[in-house]
């Protein structure tokens, strides 16, 4: 009681001193909390970005094809896959492609690059191919119809409705074949790899210039992307010696490690911001000691014992430390507010090869928040600590040298 | 009479070598209960330092300080603290509160950390708020109360726990003579009304008067010791 009061009550007596101090606390959490936000609004983008562009959220393939892509590794029982894909709850669609590495050819110009052959209906249920397209349709009926990207198009010099001619290796005896598309529309991903090598025709067609009579891959979407991280749900069971299921963590690595490193970018946020709110609350306290030291002798002198003296400036330190986490936590509520509705617009600047072609969404953690108050909290109680076991050393006598 | 102050040969030494100060040398001092003494000396003499001695704030080099039958030369700082604030008032030059409290506050501080319960704080501090004539200032912060005021709180917060022994060091410096001249009077009564034995340092010779024994030390050594 009577510690609480004191505490409360020299905290309020340099109201200016107090200030600067919370606003460093809050102004702090701020920091820390909105870098945490936005680090997993950044991933979730990109990780929705990748999941929704070619990738898929998950895909099957015949094992050993993705070490060693081969157009004659078509996926083994088709339609015995197919059949179980259908009925399993948690998928939301999947598409069968057929792939092969191909030169491109116009009139003008001749560039590699890879073919897919895609069910334009079941592709859409997957991807964003069709959300993509800048110029012209998606695959309708038209067997020779071709959709490439949009920098392969200014590579080869064409746009819609011109030549467009594939040469590939067959399964089986690796005979060229040959065969004319005309360009139905353009897509764009904004990532310079996709824009430049890929094209797009339907599965039949392709299937049969390859002579293959499976997929090679097939992409797939669940009801929601948490299920791609759930390795308990019973849909990783189709998974088996001829077909290997992998959610896109393991198809993009690069990108899991991405996301696995974002944690640390809040971590030294945290840290660098958490030293400096130490020293700066060691500072501040010391500087209130040294002009309290005649109080703490009279206080000692009264038969305080030190302990109380350490306990008053400790509350000190908590309720400093409390009183800055919560104005940090008012402070930020707008900030993440706007940023997880309205988003921060990042457009067409590239991260780890992923365009960031939408705003970013700040995903807030409410454990995570929590946490990083906390920690924040206990940072300044426990840098209260030092200060306040300088006072309690202090000793009596000085209550009786002349007040300066 | 029993000795509430008795200290044998006692020494307080500051620094070493060429910088050693013997703030007071081997002073041997009884001090009955119900006394109201004086020490004075010039300025150096060591009388702070002895009060600090007497009033268990520090201590000694060597020699014993024994008060109200204990000796605490050989406490710990804890056992110190709790014994301070079971047996002696302090009161001191100026600026003898603790500013973010009030006068009551104040007044009621030694009572809160010897837990004695709210009805019998309230009764107590009202009580002597009437004796220091200070009803209706209660609720002021220190920094709204002049000196003489402020020197009767501490006065106050120093006699309301009920010690046995009261020690001011140079209580009335700050103040102008005539409300100095009150202060001493009012301790004075109240050392009559309650016997409680009181020891103050002063080296104002007017105020000296007011004392009933008179110890004079010059250089840490006490050279004087007259009963009126
Ligand atoms: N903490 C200390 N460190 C070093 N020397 C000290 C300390 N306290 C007191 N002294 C020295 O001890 C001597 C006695 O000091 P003290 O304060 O007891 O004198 P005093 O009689 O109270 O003087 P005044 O009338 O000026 O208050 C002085 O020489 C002083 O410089
Ligand atoms: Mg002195």
């Amino acid at each position: 009681m009577l510690v609480s009061k004191l505490a409360l009550r020299n905290i309020f007596r340099n109201p200016r001193r107090t200030l600067l101090t919370l606003l460093l606390i809050s102004s702090s959490l701020v920091a820390i909390v909105f870098t945490d936000a936005f680090t997993r609004g950044t991933v979730q983008t990109m990780v929705e970005l990748s999941t929704d562009s070619l990738m898929g959220q998950a895909q099957i393939h015949k094992p050993g094809y993705r070490q060693a892509p081969d157009v004659n590794e078509t996926i083994h029982g088709f339609s015995d896959l197919a059949s179980r894909l259908d009925t399993a709850n948690s998928i939301d669609g999947y598409s069968p492609r057929t792939v092969s590495g191909a030169m491109f050819s116009s009139a003008y110009d001749v560039t590699g690059g890879s073919l897919y052959g895609i069910n334009p209906d079941q592709e859409a249920a997957v991807t964003d191919l069709e959300d993509k397209l800048i110029e012209g349709s998606y695959l309708t009926e038209g067997d020779d119809q071709v959709i490439i990207g949009s920098e392969l198009a200014k590579r080869l010099d064409i746009g819609l409705g011109d030549r467009f001619v594939v040469t590939l290796s067959r399964a089986g005896d690796g005979e060229l074949s040959q065969v004319l598309f005309r360009v139905s529309g353009i897509f764009r991903y904004s990532d310079r790899n996709l824009d430049s090598t890929l094209a797009f025709v339907h599965y039949d067609v392709m299937a049969k210039a390859l002579q293959v009579n499976g997929p090679h891959q097939i992409a797939v979407r669940f009801k929601s992307l948490e299920i791609a991280d759930d390795p308990l749900n019973s849909v990783w069971k189709i998974s088996s010696e001829q077909w290997e299921f992998l959610p896109w963590r393991q198809l993009a690595p690069e990108i899991n490690s991405i996301l696995e490193m974002s944690g640390i970018s809040t971590m030294i946020v945290s840290i660098i911001l958490y030293i400096l709110v130490a020293f700066s609350v060691i500072n501040t306290m010391f500087m209130s000691i040294f002009e309290r030291h005649r109080e703490f002798g009279i206080q000692l002198a009264l038969g305080t014992h030190a302990r109380m003296i350490f306990g008053q400036l400790l509350a000190e330190g908590a309720i400093i430390g409390a009183l800055g986490v919560a104005a940090g936590l008012i402070l930020v509520t707008p900030l993440l507010y706007y940023g997880a509705t309205v988003g921060i617009e990042y457009s067409d600047i590239e991260v780890s090869g992923v365009a960031m072609a939408k705003p970013i969404i700040l995903q807030i953690e409410y454990p995570e928040v929590a946490k990083l108050a906390i920690s924040l909290w206990f940072v300044v109680t426990l840098a209260s600590v030092y200060p306040a076991k300088h006072a309690s050393k202090l000793v009596p006598a000085i209550a009786m040298r002349p007040a300066i | 009479m029993s000795n509430v102050i008795e200290t044998k040969s006692v020494s307080r030494h500051f620094g070493k070598d060429e910088t050693l100060v013997k703030a007071i040398d081997q002073v041997d001092l009884q001090i009955e209960e119900g006394e109201f003494t004086a020490i004075i000396g010039p300025s150096g003499s060591g009388k702070s330092t002895l009060l600090q001695m007497i009033g268990a704030l520090d201590t000694p080099t060597s020699g014993e300080v024994w008060l109200a039958g204990k000796d605490v030369s050989a406490m710990s700082s804890s056992e110190l603290s709790s014994f301070r604030r079971d047996n002696i008032g302090f009161v001191f030059q100026a600026y003898n509160l603790v500013p973010v409290l009030s006068a009551r506050e104040n007044i009621e501080y030694v009572m809160l950390l010897q837990g004695i319960s709210e009805e019998e704080r309230i009764r107590r501090v009202d009580e002597i708020l009437q004796e220091v004539g200070l009803e209706g200032r209660e609720g002021r912060r220190p920094s709204e109360l002049s000196g003489g005021q402020q020197q009767r709180v501490a006065v106050a917060r120093a006699m309301v726990s009920k010690p046995s022994l009261i020690l001011a060091d140079e209580p009335t410096a700050n103040l102008d003579s005539k409300t100095g001249y009150a202060l001493l009077d009012m301790m004075r009564n109240l050392n009559e009304q309650h016997t409680m034995t009181f020891v103050f340092s002063t080296h104002d010779t007017k105020i000296m008067e007011y004392a009933r024994r008179i110890v004079k030390l010059v250089d840490g050594k006490i050279v004087e010791d007259t009963l009126k």
